[in-house]
């Protein structure tokens, strides 16, 4: 975290447009860029309550953009000083130059092949492995708990983990999977299996896997302490009152937890009335981590229960990924529909495009707040839209002892730790100054279409973020009350940023902290 | 003639849009509209001409349409065993 120490040139500007005028900008964000205005040439210094020292190097106009320099790891705490205020890296264009094409590896038995040890090293996704007759090892899937046979598992073995070398396969009816690893008997370096619902997913590491062997997985116990009830508890049935919700993503299932309360399919060519569960499960857990209204045992419970839960599909039915004018239309949407607070657990690695930043600043300046997933990519950058200056981007947040033993999460640990040492935020979690919050996102369990499921990621992480902002604004009547436009989402955004409380990590794992 | 691809138009200004500009961006020759809502058209069609057109409309941006994805932090393969 060494760069973190050094300052980075940024430019700060209003919500949308480059000078704070009535219409895109609080008075707050106005007075904000003005005093930023008196300090050009001047030693770094704060410009209002809370806010970092920034040292401004050059200014447009009196309420317009700024040039400043300011070190990378005190962007959290301006972006929640300063809500309204977009932060965008100065950023230099070159000469678009093709680049080269350079071979990655040499494929394995090559002429030139790199050897180690005489043995030959292979390059992944290079040479495939010529499929050996016989060489299958066919093993079963079967719950911890009497030994019921788990159909539909998703297994996933890896001889070589660090290069991702392996097999994968789903078990049948009979709950077995055969994999073709080249051999009858295989050292695994790790063993992932992925139940649709009901159980925890499991992890096996540095075995041998041979034929007959059986794997088991815990079933579910909604009286569990997972990483969410572990930060969070139970929230009372009241909590999240007065607060209107949309959830953009596959569509909300209606469960025995979860009462859906209206929403729109915003895929093109499908039906708009169908906001329903497109079949993946995702919105559905997303939605339950937000407002399911069980009570442990015998169901599950969300961070705001009475929140009024409205559904955005844009995910469409059997196909892969959400068109980003699908995304922007729901967005509208969830704006014209009232929406105080609005949950994107999706992206994409890149930049933010054009219309996307205008949505969401658009969101913005009706009053609407947007809380999105950083992304999964094993600690890269944080993806669109979450990057984007005006949404609050929201990494993973885990806990040792708050998953089984012998289940996935065990392979998400990864350092730096906490103050408390059993928290870390996750190895898949992306990371990065634009991080704002960060929430409990392992091993999260959710309502799910026809049950409940086990869900990671900081798909979950966002909706914990977002619920618990929920908690802390439905007793805001003052914030709630105003009118909708960029000050409500402004006065939004500050309170519950300021509400955060770090947790021991670098700001650019955890922003400005957890909610409590 | 440029890059024909699917194309967000959308309108970044403030209340609604021209109704005249609507009309303009609907009729570049080549152009087909897929779908569209109060601040925004999806079209397929040639990326210089809607550049083009676009230019010349006051808060009006052009964007590629893109997917995005659910972040999946599965583990998966990247090659076979040798």
């Amino acid at each position: 975290m060494a760069a973190n120490t050094k300052a980075s040139r940024y430019i700060l500007l209003p919500a949308r447009g480059v000078r704070a005028v009535a219409t895109n900008a609080s008075p707050a964000t106005a007075q904000f860029l003005s005093a930023l205005h008196k300090q050009v040439g001047a030693a770094a210094k704060a410009a209002a309550p809370g806010a970092p020292a920034v040292k401004v190097i050059e200014s447009v106009h009196d309420d317009g953009a700024k040039l400043v320099e300011l070190k990378p790891a005190e962007l959290a705490k301006l972006h929640a000083a300063q809500p309204g205020i977009r932060i965008v890296p100065e950023v230099f264009y070159y000469p678009a130059i093709a680049p080269r094409p350079v071979p990655i590896a040499t494929p394995a038995g090559a002429k030139g092949a790199k050897t180690k040890g005489g043995k030959t090293i292979k390059a992944a996704g290079i040479a495939k492995a010529a499929k050996v007759p016989g060489a299958s090892i066919t093993f079963t899937v079967a719950s911890k708990t009497g030994g019921t046979p788990i159909k539909g598992c998703t297994v996933v073995a890896f001889t070589d983990f660090a290069n991702r070398i392996g097999a994968q396969g789903t078990t049948n009816a009979a709950g077995q999977v055969s994999l073709n690893l080249g051999a009858s008997s295989k050292k695994i370096e790790r063993l992932y299996v992925y139940a649709r619902m009901s159980f925890w997913n499991g992890l096996k590491m540095n075995f041998t896997l041979t034929t007959g062997t059986t794997i088991k997985l815990v079933p579910i116990d909604l009286g569990y302490q997972d990483s969410l009830r572990h930060f969070y508890g139970n929230a009372p049935l009241t909590s999240g009152t007065s607060l209107k919700v949309g959830v953009i993503d596959t569509g909300i299932s209606p469960e025995p937890n979860l009462v859906i309360q209206g929403g729109f399919n915003a895929v093109t060519g499908e039906n708009p009335n169908d906001f329903g569960d497109n079949g993946e499960g995702h919105g559905t857990h997303v939605a339950g981590i937000i407002a399911a209204r069980g009570t442990p045992p015998n169901g599950i419970r969300g961070l705001a229960p009475a929140v009024t839960l409205r559904s955005y599909r844009v995910f469409g039915k059997n196909k892969p990924g959400a068109s980003n004018f699908d995304i922007l239309k729901a967005l509208d949407r969830a704006v014209s529909d009232g929406c105080d607070l609005v949950n994107m657990s999706l992206g994409s690695q890149g930049s933010v495009d054009a219309a996307t930043h205008d949505a969401i600043s658009h969101s913005r300046a009706s009053g609407t707040l947007v809380f999105a997933a950083a992304g999964n990519d094993d600690r890269l950058p944080v993806g669109a839209p979450a990057k984007d200056p005006m949404a609050l981007a929201i990494s993973a947040l885990s806990r040792k002892g708050t998953y089984p033993s012998g289940s996935v999460e065990v392979g998400d640990v990864m350092g730096p730790f906490g103050t408390d040492p059993k928290n870390y935020i996750t190895s898949f979690s992306d990371v990065g100054p634009e991080i704002d919050l960060t929430g409990p996102g392992d091993g999260i369990i959710s309502t799910f279409p026809g049950g409940y499921a086990v869900m990671d990621g900081t798909s979950m992480a966002c909706p914990a973020a977002l619920g618990a902002a929920a908690q802390l604004l439905a007793g805001q009547a003052a914030i709630l009350a105003m009118p909708r436009d960029q000050a409500r989402s402004d006065a939004m955004a500050q309170f519950v940023l300021q509400k955060a409380k770090g947790l021991g990590f670098p700001p650019q794992l955890q922003g400005q902290g957890m909610l409590s | 003639m440029g890059t024909r691809g699917r194309f967000i138009l959308r309108y970044t200004g403030a209340g609604p849009p021209l109704a005249a500009h609507v009309t303009r961006l609907r009729n570049v020759p080549g152009t087909k509209v897929l779908d569209e809502s109060d601040r925004m058209l999806l079209v397929e069609g040639d990326q210089e001409d809607l550049e083009a057109t676009t230019r010349g409309l006051d808060g009006w941006v052009l964007t590629p349409e893109r997917t995005m994805s659910i972040p999946d932090p599965r583990k998966k393969i990247k090659d076979e065993p040798g």
